[in-house]
């Protein structure tokens, strides 16, 4: 991401004016956890508008618009960022020249204009972010795939994200005393050969560090062997210039699961980065130790969790984007508020991003949690307040 | 349903099989007209379900052709279809985000946006570049019926159950290289299945890759994986007969990975055998925290086997040594029972699946005959066979027919509507004449043929049936389907029979084995249910189960090891519903075990089916 610009805003105490380039998918979820409805974007745009009777001679400017955000579409997988809003006056004349206020319009990032977004609520996560967004360390991405008999998912780890790119499934024919095996192999042939297309269609290799190639028992293997033959078989210099970066690694499953399963195996911690996510996966663990033990050290709730700040006894609280970003904004300020307190106490915070499978399990875990310094017991005693 | 509907309705108009029919049946006008149509209007449709092509050419052809009045008819009559809760991405709240709903693809959707007085903008709509379509769930609906239809030739069915021969299935586990695979390899060579010459074009095979004490083993595993690794991966089946009973063999994989395999040979099995390797310190290996030989064993009382016999192999390595034998058995039978077993349904049997000593046709020496006078493992089987077909035996007319599909065969002729469907029946019986619904996708045909496999050198003979049973593995031979919809792991049943559901989310009464994280809502894991295998999650921790079945009142904020609980479950990544049953509905089938990172962590029953 470039920040061009960054304004505390001088009428408004608390909100900001940034103007922005976002670079890659990541810093789309970036924008998109920063943007609220009823902030105002500024951004350019291309208009067509057809200039005779017959719609025939088009002409096509790009305009400066001005909006308030009344809705958004995200899809990390797609790349794909839509705000929905209506133009407002801009005082300062420049933009929504010879556009009325009161229309709707839509605005899609994409990453050649830059723009400019006028925030209400401009808050220290929020900063953040944008200072992890400009941060080139945190982008290099992970592919994994994840494969058993006659399923595989090839998907992009990213540190905000897992992103299943395909899922390439073949009901693999019973084996019988009398399955034809010739038939059989075929099958597992055009089964890897799926997968390597895909990889070749959804991986930027140009843009990854490492390749995890995953499974219980040998498929992972087979495949590595299998990915080579082929792009030796048509040259594929891509490939064939980045062995170095294919890793094999075991899991007990072909499905999704099996994916975290590698990044949470210290068996391999040392050959993959420590990505963000990783660091993440490892602290989630250790909660869930705990809970095992039932040694008090780890509660999740919002009850629970704001009483043990009260302590002051949080080592690890764990929160997701989503609570972050919800539009109960006082709530999202109690979040804040816990944060800070958290931090000033020698804790740390981690915002798990829900687009990530442990961030979703986290979001059904009423999405807050924390890892205590030492045991508090009953936290979820009522106090009898009701 | 839709179909029907129309068809009532239309007293004076042939009833239609299908689109191609009906299409036949139109005069060249009625054709084009039907043709500038029909595109818009299942266009207009795609939000719904409950209809086919030819529910809707039915419709326009009942409305003149006319699009608008026929809409406004099926939009009275059709549901708008279901879409997975899960959206994408999180929601700011306002009513107009778009959310990325299966189905519905980008394009479709777009031009519904309900806000007005958009601009006449640049951004073509193809601009997103996804596939948005990906994750697509399919509810195609077809013709379905509730009316049962008579067989052709009916049979009693008591009758035919006292004369026919009994028939069982039994799955072999056991851990890795414990000598499964040779022990199955052995009984089709002693059964003649297997001949000399075939064996020892396997052993010539198999010394060229050094791996000749593998040639049994070869006539089970066969793809080259298996045989460069010396494991069986998947699982295989086989049938065969002696003169007092017919049996039905799945040889299950002994290697820790591929325990999604066994669960599936365990979930077709009438009973199990359980292969132990009696040599020194062998046993001990396999039986300890992590070997399978437990693992396989929980697995199999889990989902519901009651029946157990011990085939304690390799007993040549030790001599034949009877101190062996019950050292292994004192150490084996405890854990047994508390795992659910009672001790009258095992058997222990000394062989040695290599030389076929103790298997079938070579007999015990004198040696093992003084301290061992039990039947073989081959007369143990035949007296299983015997004993549950005794308690089959109550099987009457009025036990709902319940069928596990477990392999569609493809058939030859692609364009009509024949299916070739095998399986297991899991309860009841079948004829030919008679109807059945295969869920999820609801389409009610008529069973034309069964056939029965039977094993003949290399391949499978099929003798057709006039009755099958419950335990029986048949291939049906169905009319009016359409297999593109049939898939491994669908249930059918008896058109009348109303208790499959197609969901998502149920709850369960889980039982937790050993397990070193704890069970929390959002945990996600692997579900088997009969031979599907699912990624789900714990939707809600419900209650713990008290001693005296019921629900406790003590708060549950986790699950931990070795506790009972109901909990709801939510199957996750699903592209199709599932079909459901409860366990009170069917004890096998409303079974479930679920595992996480390579671990059996809980089994549990079906209590209660929630959406
Ligand atoms: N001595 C002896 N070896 C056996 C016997 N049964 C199997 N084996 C050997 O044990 C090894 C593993 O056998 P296999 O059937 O592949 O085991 P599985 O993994 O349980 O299927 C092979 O080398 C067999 O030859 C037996 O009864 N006696
Ligand atoms: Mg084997």
């Amino acid at each position: 991401m470039k920040v061009i610009s960054l304004k505390k805003d001088s009428f408004n105490k608390g909100g900001a004016v940034i103007t922005l380039l976002p670079e890659d998918k990541e810093d789309l979820f970036t924008v998109y956890q920063i943007v609220d409805k009823d902030d105002e974007l500024i951004f350019k745009k291309k208009f067509t508008s057809k200039l005779d009777e017959a719609g025939k001679k088009k002409s096509t400017d790009l305009v400066k618009l001005k909006i308030k955000v009344i809705s958004e579409d995200f899809d990390m997988k797609d790349e794909y960022l839509k705000y929905k809003g209506v133009t407002v006056t801009d005082e300062s004349g420049a933009s929504n020249v010879d556009i009325p206020v009161g229309k709707y319009l839509s605005f899609t990032l994409d990453y050649v204009y830059p723009f400019t977004i006028i925030k209400q609520n401009f808050n220290k996560f929020m900063q953040k972010l944008l200072n992890e967004a400009c941060n080139i360390e945190y982008k290099s991405d992970t592919a994994a795939v994840v494969l058993q008999e006659g399923i595989a998912h090839v998907c992009l780890v990213t540190s905000s994200s897992t992103i299943l790119k395909q899922k390439i499934e073949y009901s693999m024919p019973k084996k019988k005393r009398t399955t034809d095996v010739l038939k059989f192999d075929e099958k597992t042939e055009k089964f890897y050969k799926a997968i390597y297309s895909a990889m070749k269609k959804d991986l930027n290799f140009d843009k990854l560090k490492t390749i995890i190639l995953c499974s219980p028992g040998f498929y992972a293997k087979i495949l590595m062997d299998k990915i080579f033959q082929y792009a030796e078989e048509e040259h594929n210099k891509k490939i064939l210039d980045n062995k170095g970066m294919f890793f094999i690694a075991h899991c007990s499953t072909g499905y999704l699961q099996g994916i975290n399963e590698v990044l949470k195996n210290p068996l391999y911690a040392s050959k993959l980065q420590d990505t963000k996510y990783s660091k993440e996966i490892m602290v989630m663990d250790e909660f869930l130790l705990h809970l095992n033990k039932d040694d008090d050290k780890a509660w999740y709730g919002e009850k629970e969790v704001v009483k043990a700040a009260e302590y002051g006894a949080i080592s690890y609280l764990l929160l997701t984007d989503k609570v972050l970003h919800s539009d109960n904004i006082a709530q999202r300020e109690e979040y804040l508020k816990l944060m800070d307190s958290v931090e000033s106490n020698g804790g740390k915070a981690l915002v798990l991003s829900t687009l990530h499978s442990l961030g979703e399990e986290l979001d059904q875990l009423t999405g807050i949690a924390c890892i205590l310094k030492y045991p508090l017991p009953d936290l979820d005693e009522d106090d009898g307040e009701e | 349903m839709a179909y029907s509907d129309y068809s009532d309705g239309a007293d004076d108009m042939p009833d239609f099989h299908d689109e191609g029919e009906f299409d036949d049946y139109l005069n060249d006008d009625e054709y084009e007209l039907m043709n500038e149509v029909f595109p818009t209007l299942k266009a207009q449709l795609q939000d719904y379900q409950g209809w086919d092509n030819l529910s809707l050419k039915l419709a326009l052809f009942d409305n003149n052709f006319d699009l608008e009045s026929t809409l406004a008819e099926l939009k009275k009559t059709l549901k708008k279809k279901k879409t997975p809760k899960k959206p994408i991405a999180a929601a700011n709240g306002s009513a107009n985000v778009t959310q990325k709903l299966a189905n519905i693809s980008i394009s479709q959707q777009r031009p519904n946006d309900r806000l007005p007085d958009w601009l006449d903008e640049e951004e073509s709509e193809g601009e997103r570049n996804g596939e948005g379509a990906n994750d697509e769930k399919t509810v195609q609906r077809y013709y379905k019926t509730t009316v049962p239809t008579k067989p052709k030739k009916p049979h009693d069915i008591s009758a035919f159950v006292k004369s026919a021969l009994p028939h069982l299935s039994f799955v072999v586990l056991g851990h890795v290289d414990a000598g499964k695979s040779t022990l199955m390899g052995r009984l089709l060579y002693d059964l003649n299945i297997v001949n000399q010459s075939q064996l020892r074009k396997l052993q010539r095979e198999s010394e060229t890759m050094g791996k000749s004490s593998f040639k049994f083993a070869w006539i089970m595993d066969q793809t080259n994986e298996e045989r460069e690794r010396g494991v069986t991966v998947s699982i295989c089946t086989s049938h065969f007969s002696t003169h007092r009973a017919n049996f039905t063999i799945v040889d299950a994989p002994g290697h820790r990975d591929f325990v999604p395999n066994a669960i599936m040979g365990i979930s077709q099995a009438d009973m199990a055998i359980l292969c132990v390797d009696c040599s020194t310190n062998a046993f001990e290996s396999g039986f300890d925290l992590d070997g399978q030989t437990k693992e396989h064993m929980l697995l199999a009382s889990s989902l519901g086997i009651h029946n157990l016999i011990i085939a304690m192999n390799k007993m040549d390595n030790v001599d034949w040594s009877q101190q062996r034998f019950e050292e292994i058995k004192s150490k084996l039978l405890p854990y047994l029972v508390d795992i659910g077993f009672s001790e009258d349904n095992i058997n222990w049997v000394p062989i040695s699946g290599f030389s076929g000593e103790g298997v079938y046709k070579i007999e015990y020496t004198d040696e093992v005959r003084q301290w061992y006078n039990g039947p073989n493992l081959m007369s143990t089987l035949e007296n299983a066979a015997f004993k549950i077909s005794k308690e089959n035996e109550g099987i009457n007319k009025d036990d709902p027919f319940l069928f596990s599909v477990l392999e569609i065969i493809p058939s030859k002729k692609t364009s009509n509507d024949l299916a070739l469907v095998s399986g297991k029946l899991e309860s009841g019986s079948i004829q030919p004449g008679e109807s059945l619904t295969i869920y999820p996708s609801e389409q009610s045909c008529i069973v034309d043929k069964i056939q029965v496999g039977s094993q003949q050198g290399q391949s499978t003979n099929h003798e057709e049936t006039d009755v099958a049973i419950k335990g029986d593995f048949v291939t049906l031979k169905l009319r009016k389907a359409y297999p593109e919809d049939i898939q491994n792991g669908d249930l059918a049943a008896s058109v009348d029979y109303p208790s499959i559901h197609s969901a998502q989310c149920f709850v369960l009464e889980l039982t937790t084995f050993d397990m070193n994280r704890p069970l929390l809502p959002g945990t996600p894991f692997i579900l088997f249910i009969g031979v599907k295998e699912q990624p789900a999650r714990i939707k809600r921790l419900i209650s713990f189960i008290d001693k005296g079945n019921t629900a406790s009142k003590k708060k549950i904020r986790h699950l931990g090891s070795k506790q009972r609980a109901f909990v709801e479950i939510e199957l996750i990544e699903v592209k199709r519903w599932i079909p459901l049953l409860t366990a009170h509905e069917n004890d096998r089938l409303g079974r479930v075990v679920l595992r996480k990172d390579g671990r059996t962590i809980a089994a549990g029953k079906i209590s209660e089916i929630t959406q």
